[in-house]
């Protein structure tokens, strides 16, 4: 009896590394396929694993005017989101963090729900909301898609920061003569920053990455580097594609080590649902 | 007349439908340092947060050294606070945290650095000046929170619980020290503390509130001989309490009827209220009566209790069967057993009758 139980125990917990592993496997593999196929030198899709190895889509990425609009866009516009971002989003979270009127949750909820509202729903609006008030430049629509897909980033690292910030602080440097203003500059804004500043660069990755929302906010002649990556594939697939998605994801990889370093991944983007 | 160091008169605070402090009146002389001594939710952390300005008045009157301030936001107030976690500002080194309010009053760095210097001294800091708090003991964060209270040298320090976050040994030391401190600074100090022990050790004199309400200022020794009302006999100090009435038979004599059916002769009180009761305070109580105890109660020994230099006896009246512990010392000549049969004495001066509130 206590021989089975025992035998029960050690397969669960094997059925349960293996299923762990292969998670694992299904996140990883496509990415090291692209990541290898970005080698690839021959000139169409081939056979898995390539023969030859070279830098050419790499050049291929680099010639390409389309790409390179699209990156300098990108660029740009995950900046301009990003700024934004951080401003409106750091100001939201000071604010919910210092009232405490009833109406509180409801507000902290609704800076979040982009978060779960789907983007496509998202790309829409904005597009509608944009004509509604005479907006028509592409870049403008696009930086308010991704201030509303990146927000919920900036208010949530922002308000997790605050929160260890004991209120007794601002007041002592109030007591000590310090304006109010004087006091957040010197001493709430300086704790908050790691925060803050992980917010704006999950801000920025999420906008660099992002297609959904920029789909329906782009046109001919203002198009984002994902943006330009889906309309090359359908026109003429090759691997620069894998070329370019090797970068976006070294990039990605870049910012997140340095968010974790800096603030600790957990406060980013949220505990999940059980916070110790 | 110099002005007092802190005025506080009628002062009202309501947080919703729940008054906190209902009129609340305190006067400290210049230099005094005064303990606010009372129960969690008396509403003396309400009163503390007032006279600093981060809570609204809503009647009354606050002056510190003869000038109102109620009209000046907290930043114009020069009141030293030290907070019950210190408040420490955790991204600055010790020399910066006590710099910041002078930095805040434009003070040259010259005199800055002189009087952080003197203020380190002071509190026994020299050479922590580059320390960040989290490299600090419980005991050296207060102290420098107390020099950065200091620094912008005020009209008035406040201290919350200031020993309430520090281990039991730790407190007893810095008790003194404290105290040391604030009569070398000679500034009008209120500290807000729930342990009368805290109360007694730092403060010269004691208000203690309850409902937010002053119920009685005084010395320690005044408030411990000569409670108010019932509520600071049992606060300060033990209490035994019998309720009954008082009837007068002389000019500085009477008697206290108990309900149960003792019968104390008592000093007449200074004033009577409706309801009143007989504070004694249990030490007070002799084991075996003395020839000048006016009042004695036969009595038997149920238990004793030993805690080292004190003996715990309970004792059974015979004539209401209430049980009372009486703490004596272990080398006391007049020590029973447990079993004895005792007369119990007590001096009509020991006996307080005081209102039933």
């Amino acid at each position: 009896m206590m021989r089975w139980r025992i035998a029960e125990d050690y397969a669960a917990v094997v059925i349960f590394r293996l299923l762990l592993a292969a998670i694992i496997l299904f996140l990883i593999v496509p990415i090291g396929v692209a990541v290898i196929l970005s080698f690839d030198d021959r000139e169409f899709i081939g056979a898995f694993p390539p023969t030859r190895f070279s830098l050419r889509w790499y050049r291929a990425f680099l010639q390409n005017p389309n790409y390179l609009d699209g990156l300098v866009v990108s660029l740009k516009l995950g900046l301009a989101a990003t700024m934004i971002s951080i401003v409106a989003g750091a100001g939201a979270a000071i604010a919910l963090a210092e009232s405490q009127w009833r109406g509180r949750d409801v507000v902290e909820t609704l800076f979040l729900s982009p978060k779960f509202v789907p983007t496509v729903v998202i790309g829409f609006s904005i597009l509608g909301f944009a004509s509604a008030i005479h907006v028509f430049d592409a870049f403008t629509r696009l930086v308010m898609g991704h201030v509303v897909i990146t927000i919920p980033f900036t208010v949530r690292a922002t308000l997790a920061s605050l929160v260890g910030i004991p209120r007794s602080l601002g007041e002592a440097a109030v007591s000590l003569g310090a304006t109010p203003w004087r006091a957040f500059v010197d001493i709430t804004l300086p704790l908050a920053r790691t925060g803050i500043i992980a917010g704006g660069l999950m801000a920025f990755v999420l906008s660099f990455d992002e297609v959904a929302v920029s789909l329906f906010l782009t046109d001919a002649f203002t198009q984002t580097l994902p943006i330009a990556l889906v309309a090359e594939m359908r026109a003429n697939l090759n691997l620069t594609v894998a070329a370019i998605s090797t970068v976006l994801a070294t990039l990605s990889v870049i910012i997140v080590l340095i968010l974790d370093c800096a603030a600790g991944l957990d406060n980013v983007i949220g505990r999940g649902m059980y916070r110790g | 007349m110099k002005p007092a160091g802190l005025q506080i008169e009628g002062i009202v605070k309501r947080f919703g439908s729940q008054l906190a402090v209902d009129g609340a009146s305190l006067c400290a002389a210049s230099g005094e340092i005064v303990a606010l001594l009372g129960p969690s939710g008396c509403g003396k952390t309400t009163t503390l947060r007032l006279i600093a300005g981060f809570e609204q008045l809503e009647a009354g009157r606050i002056a510190v050294g003869g000038s109102d301030i109620v009209h000046l936001p907290p930043f114009q107030r020069d009141i030293g606070l030290v907070f019950q976690d210190y408040a420490l500002f955790p991204h600055m080194t010790v020399a910066q945290n006590v710099d910041y309010g002078m930095r805040q009053r434009g003070i040259a760095q010259k005199q800055r650095e002189q009087r952080r210097r003197e203020l380190l001294g002071l509190v026994r800091l020299e050479g922590l000046e580059e320390r960040r708090p989290a490299a600090l003991s419980g005991g050296q964060q207060q102290r420098v929170a107390l020099a950065r209270a200091l620094a912008i040298s005020p009209k008035l320090l406040l201290l919350d619980e200031p020993l309430s976050n520090l281990d039991a040994k730790l407190r007893e030391a810095l008790r003194i020290e404290l105290r040391d401190i604030l009569q070398a600074v000679g500034m009008t100090t209120l500290v807000v503390t729930h342990d009368q022990v805290e109360a007694i050790g730092i403060a010269d004199r004691i208000a203690l509130m309850n409902r937010g309400r002053i119920v009685q200022i005084g010395t320690a020794r005044e408030i411990y001989e000569h409670p108010a009302t019932r509520f600071v006999a049992e606060f300060v100090g033990h209490s035994l309490w019998f309720s009954g009435r008082f009837e007068s038979d002389g000019i500085r004599t009477g008697r206290f009827f108990c309900d149960d059916g003792l019968v104390f002769i008592v000093e007449r009180p200074a004033a009577t209220a409706s309801r009143c009761g007989l504070s004694v305070r249990p030490e007070h109580i002799h084991l075996k009566a003395r020839s000048d105890d006016e009042n004695r109660i036969p009595a038997i020994v149920e238990r004793v209790e030993f805690f080292g230099a004190e003996l715990m006896l309970h004792c059974r009246l015979d004539a209401n069967g209430r049980l009372i512990a009486i703490p004596i010392r272990s080398d006391d000549p007049a020590m029973a057993g447990q079993g004895d049969r005792v007369e119990l004495g007590v001096s009509s001066t020991r006996c307080r009758v005081v209102p039933d509130e």
